[in-house]
């Protein structure tokens, strides 16, 4: 018989207790891997980049800055290129049923953060055929049930027509997927020629400008400068990257990120109690057993590695099947939830299944390598 | 009293007072039924709190009329036209007329802006709520706590208590929203709800500071009472051209409120029941050692003519004593820690909106309710398997 055998033979003695084991452990490591995709997935800020700025009004993020800051944005040397989007919220069908509008200019979306959206040449081709034309994100389309060459009426909720009206109708050009599962792409852009034209107010203004700085640019230093030209204009500017501005922006909804390690830190902590008193008893019961093993002349780092061991199974075999089941509702969970169970959290839990095993099993390992030979043999 | 009866209160006195043996492994699913408990008192107190706070925001005495075949403040747009044919109309409408016979009415309009808060210099967006002179008077509850409200066509505001505090507005303070800088006149109160986190000002001031001139988003009425709400819905129905929306401020709240607390809840109970099969499956667990830890006892009483029924309840007692200690802890724990908890969301109009967690009766019951539900299946399994334990256990008796 291996050692392994033994650790095994072990952990099995009795199936119903080792079962309900890995049950709980399955159970706070499906928790983990629901909150750690849900963080990492496109409703956080995984998804958002460090690089890119974001200039916005300080007034706040719904005030408009004028087109003409574009200029005095992109004489900046250490400015690679410059973009602009104006922000259209509005919804399909019913009022439930929000979208989000980007109006841009595609060529110059392209060149800041072509990649970051998995845009191509192709697709700015595309959208370039008629003024009323949209390229939509992936989710969005998957949501919806769209498909290329549809026309979809958005009902703007605070962008109203010159013509009075608030519906704004769309073709759809193309589909864009983001350069990766992570990237949000629940909304569609637009062209801003065309929005500006149609719109009754805040003609000629953007909500934000987009810039890339040039390789090797701080960007810290550098959305400093930017907001240091418009200090003493009609507008001042806030430029943050948008990892920044996105954290910012949540945060106001609520403390995602202290709720989610709250709930996994008490799933965790309830979980560590169990097992740590059940292994415990566990190997209270086998008092006898490890007094045999010692006779035998097992090492004290062998008994200690075959109660380790053991721990080790229960949580490796419970924590691999917490971890499949989080996959598995990441893939069956809709567009909308953006999850995302990336390798990072699948590595993460992984040292967290050894550590907190090593952790849980070292109790126990220390009772067994304590207890003198001839007290154990006492128990019987 | 019969035998079984008594034979089972010998058995639950037996394993209560034998608990001390097992006090670790005890101790811990009281505590893991507490953080159970916990979590979920949680995130109801959460809903609940939302929606307390929007419920107190809105008042079934005040109307709401909105344009543009939309059910919320944010999309809606009241021509002009339409409040000179209100004004013009000479009937009964339900709404409260001023001693001259005209229509009390605030034409409405909300922008949200950021301001910058003091302890961390994070910028949160604000709703500025842009009024009529007669605004403040038609909403119901509001008492000023401070000085006065805005004067017609100044660039001051009134801010509620709760944001005074938070963001630390003192009257006579300036503050930069938009592009232009106001002047804190005033401090009012709502009663802790949803007002609170709002700043008032005049609708000039605000339509020529955020350039949105001549529009309206809404017009706020007094009620004569709460049922005349039909006959200014019926009144309205008469105005053609544009499709208007009449609701009470209460019913346009509510609204709103439902979804995000049915969010938090979407959310809070899959969680907490997650956990709650964790929970379960540890108190299986701690219930199988305490009857493997009592077999000899058991088996004993057994041999001596005790019922099966008593082995049975003496562990499934222990075992809802143990959980509904852990609902009891859990339940003080959550009490203590969020209510009054401050918290704030985007609520209506993307601004912000800061309520209090509310612990409340119905809160506590429902996640006392699922502890006591842990120890009650927990529980169960181990103590049937308390009644199948062979007698000769008892044999094994070691001195």
């Amino acid at each position: 018989m291996t050692f392994f055998d033994l650790a095994r033979k072990n952990a099995w003695r009795k199936p119903l207790r080792t079962v309900l084991l890995m049950v709980s452990i399955a159970v706070a490591f499906l928790i983990y891997g629901l909150t750690a995709s849900f963080l990492n997935g496109t409703q956080g800020t995984a998804g958002a980049s460090d690089d890119i700025l974001g200039v916005t009004s300080a007034g706040g993020r719904t005030q408009p800055l004028p087109m003409a800051g574009m200029a005095r944005i992109a004489a900046d040397p250490d400015v690679a290129a410059v973009g602009y989007v104006t922000r259209l919220r509005g919804f399909v069908d019913v009022e439930k049923n929000i979208v989000a509008i980007n109006a841009a200019d595609p060529d110059r979306l392209l060149a800041v953060n072509g990649k970051g959206l998995g845009l191509t040449p192709a697709l700015v081709v595309a959208i370039g055929h008629a003024r009323d034309r949209v390229l939509v994100g992936r989710a969005l389309v998957q949501a919806q049930g769209w498909g290329v060459g549809q026309r979809v009426t958005v009902t703007a909720f605070d962008t109203p027509r010159e013509d009075g009206g608030r519906d704004w109708s769309f073709e759809i050009a193309g589909i864009f997927e983001g350069e990766n599962a992570a990237t949000d792409t629940y909304f569609m852009i637009a062209r801003y020629d065309y929005v500006n034209a149609a719109r009754a107010r805040a003609k000629d203004t953007v909500d934000a400008f987009i810039v890339q700085p040039r390789a090797g640019t701080a960007p810290g230093e550098l959305a400093a400068r930017l907001d240091s030209l418009f200090t003493n204009s009609a507008t001042p500017t806030r430029t943050q990257s948008e990892r920044q501005f996105l954290e910012a922006f949540l945060r106001q909804y609520a403390d995602v990120g202290l709720i989610m390690n709250l709930v996994v830190g008490a799933a965790f902590v309830t979980l560590l109690m169990i097992v740590v008193n059940t292994m415990v008893i566990a190997v209270r019961e086998r008092t006898f057993e490890i007094g045999v093993l010692k006779t035998l002349g097992f090492s004290r780092l062998g008994i200690t590695a075959l109660i380790l061991g053991e721990t080790l199974f229960v949580f490796a075999v419970g924590g691999g099947l917490g971890l499949a089941l989080a996959k598995l509702a990441t893939i069956l969970a809709g567009p909308e939830l953006g999850l995302v169970f990336s390798a990072p959290v699948f590595v993460k839990g992984l040292v967290i299944i050894v550590t907190v095993s090593l952790a849980t099993g070292a109790l126990p390992a220390f009772n067994a390598v304590r207890t003198p030979i001839i007290k154990a043999f006492r128990t019987r | 009293m019969s035998t079984h009866s008594r034979q089972a209160l010998v058995m639950i006195r037996t394993n209560l007072s034998s608990l001390p043996r097992r006090f670790a492994i005890s101790a811990s699913m009281i505590l893991s039924v507490a953080l159970v408990v916990c979590v979920l008192a949680g995130f109801l107190s959460m809903a609940r709190g939302f929606e307390t706070a929007l419920t107190a925001a809105g008042s079934p005495s005040v109307a709401v009329i909105l344009g543009g075949g939309t059910n919320q403040e944010m999309g809606s747009d009241v021509p002009a036209a339409v409040i000179r044919t209100l004004d013009a109309m000479t009937g009964d409408l339900g709404a409260l007329r001023d001693a001259g016979g005209k229509l009390i009415l605030s034409r409405e309009i909300v922008v949200p802006v950021d301001v910058k808060q003091v302890a961390d210099g994070t910028a949160r967006t604000l709703g500025l709520h842009g009024m009529d002179a007669a605004g403040p008077s038609i909403r119901e509850g509001i008492s000023l706590s401070a000085r006065r409200v805005f004067a017609p066509g100044a660039r001051e505001i009134a801010v509620g208590d709760r944001l005074a505090s938070e963001f630390g507005l003192r009257v006579g303070d300036m503050v930069r929203l938009g592009a232009v800088d106001w002047t804190v006149v005033g401090h009012f109160s709502a009663r802790g709800s949803a007002s609170e986190s709002e700043i008032w000002a005049d609708l000039d001031a605000v339509r020529a500071a955020f350039d949105r001139q001549g529009q309206i988003q809404s017009l706020k009425l007094r009620l004569v009472d709460p049922t005349t709400l039909e006959r200014l819905q019926d009144k309205i129905a008469t105005i053609t051209g544009t499709p208007l929306v009449a609701l009470s401020e209460a019913d346009l709240y509510a609204a709103q409120s439902g979804r995000t607390a049915s969010l938090i809840r979407l959310f809070g109970w899959p969680l907490a029941l997650l956990m709650a099969v964790g929970a379960t499956a540890g108190a299986l667990n701690t219930m199988m050692s305490s009857v493997a830890d009592r077999t000899v006892e058991i088996a004993t009483v057994r041999a001596l003519g005790f019922s099966r029924l008593s082995a049975f309840l003496g562990t499934w007692v222990e075992a809802m004593v143990l959980a509904g200690a852990g609902a009891l802890l859990g339940l003080f724990a959550s009490w203590l820690i969020f209510n009054g908890w401050q918290a704030s969301t985007i609520g209506a109009n993307n601004a912000r909106m800061a309520f209090q967690l509310a612990v409340t009766p119905d809160v506590l019951l429902t996640s006392g309710l699922l502890g006591v539900a842990i120890g009650l299946l927990g529980g169960a399994l181990p103590a049937i398997a308390a009644t199948r334990l062979p007698l000769t256990a008892a044999l094994r008796a070691r001195g």
